[in-house]
């Protein structure tokens, strides 16, 4: 009989490799923010825009994920964009116009727009 | 080209360390040639990570192990050993693998994140909150395997009574005793109540906390109920919560599809189980007692105690009820040890403490600090000072039931007792700042009429007491306020005080007294001389033309509701006071300043 920690230690180890199949193996992964908050500042507009960009532009290296709310109030909708080799950057008060500019800008010419980052 | 990476290495490359660590990077691409290992790792910058003396630091992803002080030499050993051999090179380990922080480097920002130690909201905005497997990546539920493995239940609540955390929903009774006493009680059944009705206007962390992570809650809960004997959990929630319900529902369900929750959990002896009950938004039901008997199907009143619902609870079974943000604490402090957390904080409270910063901040949001950091740290440091460089007044916190603290207060380092010493209360955390522009005896009357419409109406002090005082500061800013109305109001609100039954009816005077103790020249201008110091109160307003400003455009006497102004055009204009209702339209539709207000 294994232990709890055993088999705790098993279900680990298969939800980090789902988690690396799932979003590490894309070099660009987009997370908007998702909470009660979030979505009342617009964050499921931009999250649907960028779902509709990602199918137009037929961007196959970007993953578009989900958080809880990180805690920046008053700058919300944030979103947080991730890509290899580059350092992180947040957008502040997106929306559907803004983050059709970041992927234009930021994913696709590599320039991040520094007056929208936090 | 796509690759299926396993890894990532990312470097800290905020702009004092980018040039140095633009050269490690060089040499962590060779060497990841070198040993070949070019299709599992990939290597990231990531912004500065606000631990500049520790640096050079590199996080491993999705291990999520950060490493400090990090040279040229170390970059062979780092990759052999962790992405190799998967195992940490423990002599380079920044904070020795902690859980509680461990996102720090995610959040960025440190303008606004570099003074919080996140442990409750460690994985907020982070995880997908509606995916168990992110939780389990990141060290999720090991805390309840660690404790189903090697603990005893009397083990676990030693932990906790160890590491000093007290009630985080406001009354900061310690959690190992409340445990141990739920723990020593006689019962066939026992239940343990996640209390997550929370009422506090402008307070919103418990509903962030469970929509940004809700399995944290539920493990906790879990580990409580294995440290008191219970089979059963309830959690509590406000129904107007409606998408923290929903993703305790889907962590719910997740868990038991895993057998994290259900019958002999991990495959262990222990059995437990989590339901939901919503709550229809009472503030009194926040009171542990009338929660109960919300949940038993009563109305929402409080009970006198003892018994405590440790003994006899609910369906008078013993019953430990703690709030989400305490819950939170559990795993860390299982999986970091009672020691780390001990080391935060102050004498007697320890860890950290969510707020929600609120009110008249730049950044308003939620900030997790450890206990002991000054209300100046967080209202100018992490708040960003005042919004429109207006000048500090007063804090409240606590919510409706703590008291408003002015500028003398500011250094004081937070913690249960010093903020109860200074005339206020920690509260759940709600925190609400206020700029000169503020009338603190409106504030006061605002607070009082909202614990006074929640009043449950059980107890003679909270219901005729609060009502009372009501009437009272409400004739005062109407400007009819009596000479001895200080008086009556701080008797009636050490009577109230002294009196209630429950904390609702104890804590509500709370704003009042503190305003009057600090801010007692306000309440004076308003009863002798009829004035509002901060131009909030319309009724004590007068509003005047000025004759050689008004060019007689007519604007606002078209606009007044009342016709009270009169005036030729093209000639100055003058206000009827007699019929004058102080609504101030003319003051704000006036184009050429022409009319003040005093």
């Amino acid at each position: 009989m294994s232990s709890p920690l055993d088999r705790l230690i098993h279900m680990q180890s298969e939800a980090k490799n789902k988690a690396t199949e799932s979003k590490l193996r894309f070099p660009v992964r987009i997370f908007v923010g998702n909470a009660t908050c979030e979505n009342a500042a617009g964050a499921v507009h931009v999250y649907n825009e960028l779902v509709k960009i990602k199918e137009e532009q037929k961007l196959d290296e970007l993953y578009i994920g989900r958080t809880g709310c990180s805690g920046r109030c008053d700058k919300e909708p944030i979103v947080q964009v991730m890509m290899d080799n580059r350092i992180p950057t947040k957008y502040f008060e997106m929306t559907p116009e803004k983050i059709r500019k970041v992927v234009e800008e930021h994913v696709i010419n590599h320039h991040v727009i520094t007056e929208w980052a936090l | 080209m796509k690759k299926d990476y396993k890894y990532a290495i990312s470097v800290c490359a905020g702009s004092k360390c980018v040039h140095l660590n633009n050269e490690l990077i060089d040499i962590i691409l060779k060497e990841i040639q070198r040993q070949g290992l070019e299709d599992q790792v990939k290597v990231t910058k990531s912004a500065c990570l606000g631990y500049c003396e520790e640096g050079p630091l590199l996080v491993i992803h999705p291990d999520n192990i950060t490493y400090a002080r990090v040279q040229k030499d170390d970059i062979a050993e780092i990759l052999s050993e962790h992405i190799k051999n998967r195992r940490w090179v423990t002599r380079l380990l920044f904070h020795r693998d902690q859980i509680a922080n461990s996102f720090f480097p995610q959040f960025g920002d440190v303008d606004f994140f570099g003074k919080q130690y996140r442990i409750t909201l460690r994985n907020c905005g982070v995880i997908d909150p509606e995916s168990i497997d992110d939780y389990l990546a990141y060290r999720g539920y090991e805390a309840l395997a660690k404790v189903l493995t090697v603990f005893s239940p009397q083990q676990v609540i030693d932990e906790i009574k160890r590491s000093g955390l007290r009630g985080r929903g406001g009354g900061g009774f310690p959690t190992g005793v409340k445990w141990q006493s739920g723990h020593d009680a006689v019962g066939d059944v026992k239940y343990m109540i996640c209390n997550a009705d929370e009422g506090d206007p402008g307070a919103f962390m418990d509903r962030s906390a469970i929509e940004g992570d809700p399995n944290t809650v539920i493990e906790g809960m879990i580990i409580g109920g294995y440290a008191v004997g219970a089979s059963k959990g309830i959690v509590y929630i406000r129904a107007e919560y409606p998408l923290a319900i929903k993703r305790l529902q889907i962590a719910i369900a997740q868990a038991r599809e895993r057998n994290l929750l259900g019958n002999n959990i991990l495959g262990s002896e222990f059995s437990f189980d989590i339901d939901l009950r919503l709550g229809a938004g009472a503030f009194v039901c926040g009171e542990e007692t009338a929660l109960i008997a919300s949940i038993e199907g009563k109305r929402g009143m409080p009970k006198p105690r003892p018994p405590f619902p440790t003994e006899k609870g609910l369906f008078d079974k013993p019953t430990v009820i703690n709030n989400v943000e305490t819950w939170a604490n559990i795993p860390v402090i299982i999986l970091d040890g009672a020691e780390h957390f001990a080391s935060m904080g102050t004498e007697k409270s320890k860890g950290t403490k969510v707020f929600a910063l609120a009110g008249a901040v730049r950044n308003t949001g939620l900030v997790e600090v450890q206990m002991g950091t000054t209300l100046r740290e967080i209202i100018f440091d992490i708040g960003g000072g005042i919004r429109d460089d207006k000048a500090f007044k007063a804090v409240q916190t606590g919510g409706p039931s703590g008291g408003c603290l002015p500028s003398q207060y500011l250094d004081t380092p937070i913690d249960y007792n010093s903020l109860m010493a200074a005339g206020s209360i920690m509260g759940s955390g709600g925190m609400i700042v206020m700029d000169e522009t503020t009338c603190m005896v409106d504030i006061a009357k605002f607070f009082l009429d909202f614990t006074q419409n929640e009043s449950c109406g059980k107890c003679t002090p909270c219901r005729e007491g609060t009502k009372r005082m009501l009437e009272i500061l409400i004739r005062i800013t109407e400007g009819a306020g009596q000479p001895d109305d200080i008086d009556k109001l701080l008797r009636l609100g050490t009577m109230i005080q002294k009196s209630s039954l429950c904390g609702l009816g104890k804590a509500s005077p709370n704003p009042v007294l503190s305003t009057i103790k600090h801010f007692r020249h306000e309440y004076e201008a308003h009863i002798f001389d009829k004035k509002c110091p901060t131009k909030t109160c319309k009724s004590l307003l007068t509003y005047t033309i000025l004759e050689d400003k008004c060019i007689g455009c007519g604007l606002c006497k078209k606009n007044c509701p009342v016709k009270c102004i009169s005036g030729e055009k093209k000639y100055s204009h003058s206000i009827n006071q007699a019929d004058c209702i102080h609504c101030g339209v003319c003051f704000s539709t006036c184009k050429f300043e022409a009319i003040i207000r005093e």
